[in-house]
């Protein structure tokens, strides 16, 4: 019962965000300096072309009743038509979400599986040589930007040593999964992955430093605790004490990390995916941009708050499910 | 001097890298025997040399007078953005943390519907409509960031008003105002201005990326984000370039880091220097 009143509590809160995030996408078309039909079209258009263009976005119109075009149409999933691929902007969006998602997963997974155990090891063996370098490494790790760190990536294991593929991207991993499964050819499946591992790195990367500093600060103020001492004075063997008892509590703080990183992750899934032709929604906004192309611009920005909110929504709900304190 | 170096190891790297950085952004072309835009075509792809410090790029234009260039561009748009964003959320924090009610409810709820779209996303659709260049660079930057600084100051302002010398202030007749100010702003500033020396990593951060998109500065100002993305058409024979531009961009980056860090550590009240320890154990022990 008290998870449910969590969940109506927390969409209660999600929805007035919604209703923001409309308004921000929204008035980003009426920043535009000037006229914006003018902006995008340029100087050589004939009137007839501008009216023409004004009508497409419906700029013709009061605000007011912009507004609530705009409103309407949303609620009804039809995010615009792009001016320079003459698509629905839905449709573009949705056909390039699952590489990103593959992607923003791909580097959770980095972030976890390097950042947790580093952390544990660096508290385990506080003022130590292997607590120096998973210091350095959070450090050094915040500080790399990711497309550096994408482009450093590239130049060792793509051009130098060959080992991984420079660009571009396998077959989605579930119907790689799927041909496994079913044709029993993993071929697919290993060149998904290997086209996977260097942006996952790169973007990665970064959330594996901070996951390692946070979990070092949370396991060493766990470690200190009573109830991990009343677990070593009972003979609980000292593995166990710490990946199971002390551990398990100190990743509260890492599940809510992880989805506020998400945010960050798709902030450098914009910058990583060109440098690796990776064709999610990162190439598609920084495309959108580059052209102008105003209501695809507003149709990533929605997309990718609503993204990041569910995230959060489920980060939070997670939280809940696993720390029985916040439902109290 | 040494004692405050070995009790604060964090703040004083960090304080010599941003002042390292902070000078050779400051003096470079006073300095450097090359102009930036000088070519020195039989040295093109010079690896770091005594002649090059840090080598050249494909029209052997000296790659240490470009970055010092890039450097200063970065801190500026860097130094802009931090001083917007924290004019603006330190301002509507403390009114919504002081006043708190309905004008706290609503500047809460725009700052968490700022917050919901990734930061770099809603900066580039913000550069998306502004048009490239510096200023609206720092426009969209600040855009984004002034809703840490609202939060940290409407935190940090409502355990303030509730202490005593608000109180006292108010009873001898100061004015909203004046109380906010000259009594609760000298007491928030700390946790501010190590968010600020975050920020200024992030800003130069973002003002990169924005650059190696071809969003942010225009060519040909050598901004380090250009020089990435210049470098990286040449990464499979001359993988130098990128790589010092990069270089560049990690050290400063590091250095706000590490300043912020130091910072922080230094006016965490929780910590207690070995000195103070070895005093309050005198203390007690001849209280004994």
């Amino acid at each position: 019962m008290g998870v449910l009143i969590h969940l109506v509590k927390r969409v209660m809160l999600f929805l007035p965000m919604l209703v923001g995030v409309t308004i921000v996408s929204f008035a980003l078309l009426q920043l535009v300096p000037g006229d914006p039909v003018a902006v995008l079209l340029g100087d050589n258009a004939t009137p007839e072309q501008i009216a023409h263009m004004r009508t497409q976005l419906g700029l013709d119109q009061p605000l007011l009743i912009q507004f609530t075009t705009y409103v309407g149409n949303l609620l009804h999933g039809d995010l615009g038509v792009s001016i320079f691929k003459n698509e629905p902007v839905f449709d573009l969006i949705t056909s390039r979400l699952p590489a990103t998602l593959e992607l923003a997963f791909g580097a959770i997974t980095v972030s976890v599986v390097l950042g947790i155990p580093l952390g544990v090891v660096a508290a385990m063996r506080q003022g130590t040589v292997i607590d120096l370098i998973a210091l350095v490494f959070a450090q050094l790790g915040v500080a790399l930007t990711v497309f550096w760190l994408a482009i450093l990536l590239m130049y060792v294991f793509a051009v130098q040593l060959t080992w991984l593929p420079a660009i571009g991207r396998g077959e989605p991993i579930v119907s790689a999964v799927q041909i496994l499964l079913f044709e029993g050819r993993a071929g697919p499946l290993l060149d998904s992955l290997s086209h996977l591992i260097l942006p996952s790195i790169a973007m990665g990367l970064q959330g594996a430093a901070m996951i390692c500093r946070l979990v070092r600060a949370s396991m060493l103020e766990v470690l200190n605790s009573h109830f991990v001492r009343t677990a070593r004075a009972k003979g609980v063997k000292e593995r166990r004490v710490v990946w199971s008892h002390a551990l398990s509590n100190a990743l509260l703080p890492v599940v809510t990390m992880i989805g506020l990183q998400f945010g960050n992750l798709l902030s450098g899934a914009v910058l990583v995916e060109g440098i690796f032709g990776w064709p999610g929604l990162g190439q598609l906004t920084v495309g959108a941009i580059s052209q102008r192309d105003f209501p695809l611009v507003q149709g990533v920005a929605i997309s990718f708050a609503v993204l990041v909110g569910l995230i959060n929504l489920l980060t939070d709900l997670t939280y809940a499910y696993i720390d029985p304190r916040i439902r109290i | 001097m040494m004692k405050f170096i070995r009790q604060n190891p964090l703040f004083v790297i960090g304080f010599v890298m941003v002042v390292i950085l902070l000078g050779v952004a400051g003096i470079y072309d006073w300095v450097s025997p090359y102009g930036l835009e000088q070519m020195d075509m039989r040295n093109r792809f010079a690896l770091p040399s005594a002649i090059h410090w840090l080598g050249t790029d494909n029209f052997g234009r000296d790659l240490a007078t470009r970055l010092a260039a890039g450097a200063r561009i970065s801190l500026t748009i860097g130094i802009g953005t931090v001083a917007i964003s924290a004019l603006i959320g330190t301002a509507l924090g403390i009114i919504s943390g002081y006043y708190g009610g309905y004008v706290d409810t609503i500047l809460m709820r725009v700052v968490d519907v700022f917050m919901a779209f990734p930061a770099f996303v809603l900066a580039l659709a913000i550069i998306a409509v502004l048009g490239p260049g510096p200023l609206n660079l720092v426009i969209s930057l600040a855009a984004i960031y002034w809703t840490q600084y609202a939060r940290v100051a409407r935190a940090m302002t409502l355990t303030e008003r509730e202490k005593d010398y608000v109180a006292a202030a108010r009873g001898i007749g100061a004015s909203a105002t004046r109380i906010i100010t000259l009594h609760i702003l000298p007491n928030i500033l700390g946790p501010l201005i190590v968010l600020a020396t975050f920020g200024m990593g992030t800003a130069i951060v973002a003002e990169s990326g924005m650059s190696f998109l071809g969003l942010g500065v225009q060519p040909p100002t050598p901004t380090w984000g250009w020089s990435l993305a210049y470098g990286l058409k040449y990464l499979r024979a001359e993988p130098w370039m990128s790589t010092a531009a990069g270089l560049s961009l990690m050290f400063a980056v590091l250095a706000f880091n590490l300043l912020g860090d130091g910072i922080r550590d230094y006016l965490d009240p929780n910590r207690v220097t070995t000195k103070a320890v070895k005093k309050a154990v005198r203390t007690n022990v001849k209280r004994a």
